[in-house]
């Protein structure tokens, strides 16, 4: 019963303290690939110590003994002494029947999502492979429009769309670095992992880890794609590509604006990180990775008795 | 336009019925197909029967056979299409990776200068 409290203290610290450093720690983008795995590591952390936390209270319920229902609070640390509280039989069934109701609840609101989610998709990749001209490159459609722009779209199979505004705007080269852009989406299977962090966002809509984690590791996963691009084509085709199809922004009024993402990715891409603060950001996202993973198993280790 | 490829069947299939004003058979379109590709009479039947279920075409009885009509022009299509890919709350925000988003003209005119500056030439290891 012990772990289980502290497992949810340490998910509660995670969803609502992590976010702001991991959006420090991430936000330039300086290794992008990292930098995911970091939110990654956070979002998954919590969603493993909650269900740990149910599957603790669970099995200590059943086995029953004497001390089943016992919270032992690991205070010694803190120079404070040891306390106990008795939850009682009755106290951690209702405890293990409001967990596992809320976990059923959300696991089946993501799923739903997702597959809601898969479903559009497919269904738009299959109306563009339909509508569009093939290219030369496979998976590649032209879609008739007016306005400049390329996505891509996962289905059986996927689809790259481009549309005819978009090949009149880009330029060979340009258009290879885009395309290749995409591609690196589809290779790294990116959309896959977005729809589940979108509908666990959409599900644990209060829970700041989740909101802010969906959005960071979608700007994150732009820059693994733009620097995967950029390798192949170099950066200069990319951004010439990114300010070709850009959409204005109406001006604010007077306000003063933050730097717009599409900015910041062409900005990193033309004036990348030295060697040394790269290695530095890597350094320190690593130690924040471990420090998530160790956390947990720190704790229930010098508080085991 | 690049020939399609043999998994592209439905796109082969709806490329012929927009073809042609005046509707098509299965017939006609598995003569024209087994011109190009080895394919079989019940493999085309059961593509337009799929586009008939998923809205694509409609069809009227003739004879002991159907007549296949597009339920809207490539253009309506395409149309379509990207008003879902481009309305704010159609697929554009859950499913669609856009290549980029919005920039000011600032900002867009400072990468402009950065670019003529020969920003990025250096090749990052």
């Amino acid at each position: 019963m012990t772990s289980a409290v502290y497992l949810l203290l340490y998910g509660a610290m995670v969803t609502w303290l992590a976010p702001a450093p991991l959006s420090w720690l991430t936000r330039r983008g300086i290794s992008p690939r990292l930098g995911v795995a970091a939110w990654v590591t956070a979002l998954a952390g919590v969603l493993t110590a909650w269900a740990v936390a149910v599957v603790v209270v669970a099995v200590s319920l059943v086995r029953g003994g004497p001390n089943s229902s016992v919270v032992v609070l690991c205070l010694e640390l803190l120079g404070v002494p040891e306390r106990e509280a008795m939850l009682g039989a009755f106290g951690a069934t209702g405890l293990l029947a409001v967990g596992v109701l809320i976990s059923a609840v959300v696991t089946f609101g993501v799923g739903r999502t997702v597959l809601g989610l898969r479903a559009r998709s497919a269904e738009h990749a299959d109306a563009a492979r339909i509508i569009g001209t093939p290219t030369d490159a496979e998976g590649v459609f032209v879609v008739a429009g007016d306005r400049p722009a390329a996505y891509c779209v996962v289905g059986r199979p996927d689809a790259i769309v481009v549309t005819t505004a978009a090949v009149r705007a880009l330029d060979g080269p340009q258009l290879d670095a885009v395309l290749a852009h995409e591609s690196a989406h589809i290779a790294g299977r990116h959309h896959h992992l977005l729809m589940v962090l979108r509908a666990l966002a959409a599900s644990l809509a209060h829970l700041p880890l989740f909101t802010h984690g969906a959005v960071a590791v979608a700007e994150l996963l732009e820059m693994c794609a733009d620097d995967r691009a950029a390798r192949r084509h170099g950066p200069r085709p990319l951004v010439a590509g990114m300010l070709a199809l850009a959409s204005p922004l109406p001006p604010a009024g007077g306000l003063a604006m933050a730097a717009t993402a599409t900015a910041a990715r062409a900005r990193r891409l033309l004036d990348p990180a030295g060697r040394s603060t790269r290695w530095c950001h890597r350094v320190a996202t690593s130690a924040t990775i471990a420090a998530t993973i160790g956390a947990p198993v720190v704790v229930n280790v010098l508080c085991h008795h | 336009m690049q020939q399609r490829g043999f998994g592209d069947l439905e796109a082969t299939v709806m490329d012929r019925v927009w073809a042609r004003d005046d509707g098509v058979t299965v017939r006609e379109v598995f003569d024209e197909l087994t011109g190009t590709r080895q394919i079989a009479y019940t493999t085309v039947l059961s593509t337009m029967d799929n586009l008939h279920r998923k809205g694509w075409v409609r069809r009227d009885r003739e004879g002991k056979a159907y007549r296949y009509w597009p339920t809207m022009t490539r253009e309506e299509r395409s149309a379509n299409l990207m008003r879902a890919a481009f309305s704010a709350g159609g697929d554009s925000e859950a499913v669609l990776a856009f290549f980029v988003g919005q920039m000011t003209a600032e900002e867009s005119a400072q990468l402009k200068a950065a670019l003529r500056r020969g920003g990025g030439s250096g090749q990052r290891t």
